[in-house]
């Protein structure tokens, strides 16, 4: 390369933010509502799995949501983040399935579990002996078990809070709570899964 | 009801303390309201341990991986949307 030229690098281009993509959709774009169905895909289905407990079900309320926001994005009106009123809309549909359970799924503890019914994505620090591989495994599926038995109110808010990593002011965003309200749930459904693993933790 | 629970029951400053400890956990307390409880679960046994008990929760909470979605699932997805818009645009096949 000659003395003083510099490489040139093509400036990358910017994700298309999320309300640009919206309002192409709401224009009929479909490329624009394929791309909110990639950005969000793997977010959603995190929700709805958790919420739900299996992957069956967390599969069809990931069609669910995305089939409700395909028929309804042209009544999102910008006073939201698109994605709270998206994880509203996975949240309702997961709440709708629990309801319509005649009876809980009740998994074993000791059932391989995961997204396709095995513990694949689980990956072990490598550092770790192997008793406390085994023990830290043990807590998370325990852990997994433990928020499938929370009730409704409780469950929704740990996932999103905890689980999934959403502030307080988007969770009460989701759920249309208040924040003191959303704090309150999240200290109980906390102290229940506490109560629940105390021996664990 | 468990013996700590009994005990919160009974300790109305516990209780009191217990309810803030979320939000201290979580980062949102005041100076005010992190140096009482800090001052508190060093005199009281049950909470300090409620209190480290609640953090190593919130830890692992949030060491949970997020799973990936099965490539089934991904491929059944994107079926149904694709029906979806042809719907749209061409009207449900007779």
């Amino acid at each position: 390369m000659a003395k003083g030229k510099q490489l040139q690098v093509a400036p990358k281009a910017l994700p298309v933010p999320d309300d640009e993509l919206v309002r192409r959709a709401q224009a009929d774009n479909e490329e624009a509502f394929e791309e909110l169905v990639r950005r969000y895909e793997r977010k959603v289905y995190n929700i709805t799995y958790r919420m739900l407990g299996n992957p069956q079900d967390a599969s069809e309320a990931l069609q669910d949501t995305f089939l409700r926001a395909y028929r309804f994005i042209k009544r999102f009106q910008f006073k939201s983040k698109f994605y709270t009123w998206l994880y509203r809309i996975a949240t309702n549909v997961s709440l709708t399935k629990l309801r319509k359970r005649k009876s809980p799924v009740v998994m074993s503890i000791d059932e391989p579990v995961g997204p396709s019914g095995d513990i694949a994505f689980e990956v072990p620090d490598e550092q770790l002996s192997p008793e406390k591989m085994y023990r830290q495994r043990e807590t998370r599926r325990l852990l997994r078990k433990a928020v499938d038995e929370l009730p409704e109110d409780y469950r929704t808010v740990v996932v999103l809070r905890d689980l999934e990593g959403l502030t307080n002011d988007e969770v009460s965003k989701v759920l249309n709570l208040s924040i003191p309200a959303v704090k309150s749930r999240l200290h109980r459904g906390r102290l229940a899964l506490r109560s629940k693993l105390e021996k664990y933790l | 009801m468990s013996e700590h629970e009994e005990l919160l029951m009974e300790c109305a400053e516990c209780a009191e303390l217990v309810a803030m400890m979320s939000d201290c956990l979580d980062s949102e307390e005041t100076v005010e309201m992190r140096q009482e409880l800090m001052t508190h679960i060093q005199t009281c046994e049950h909470c300090a341990r409620l209190y480290w008990k609640m953090k190593r929760l919130i830890v692992e909470c949030r060491c949970e991986e997020r799973v990936q979605v099965p490539d089934a699932t991904h491929r059944q997805l994107w079926h149904v949307l694709v029906r979806e818009i042809r719907i749209r645009h061409e009207g449900p096949s007779t």
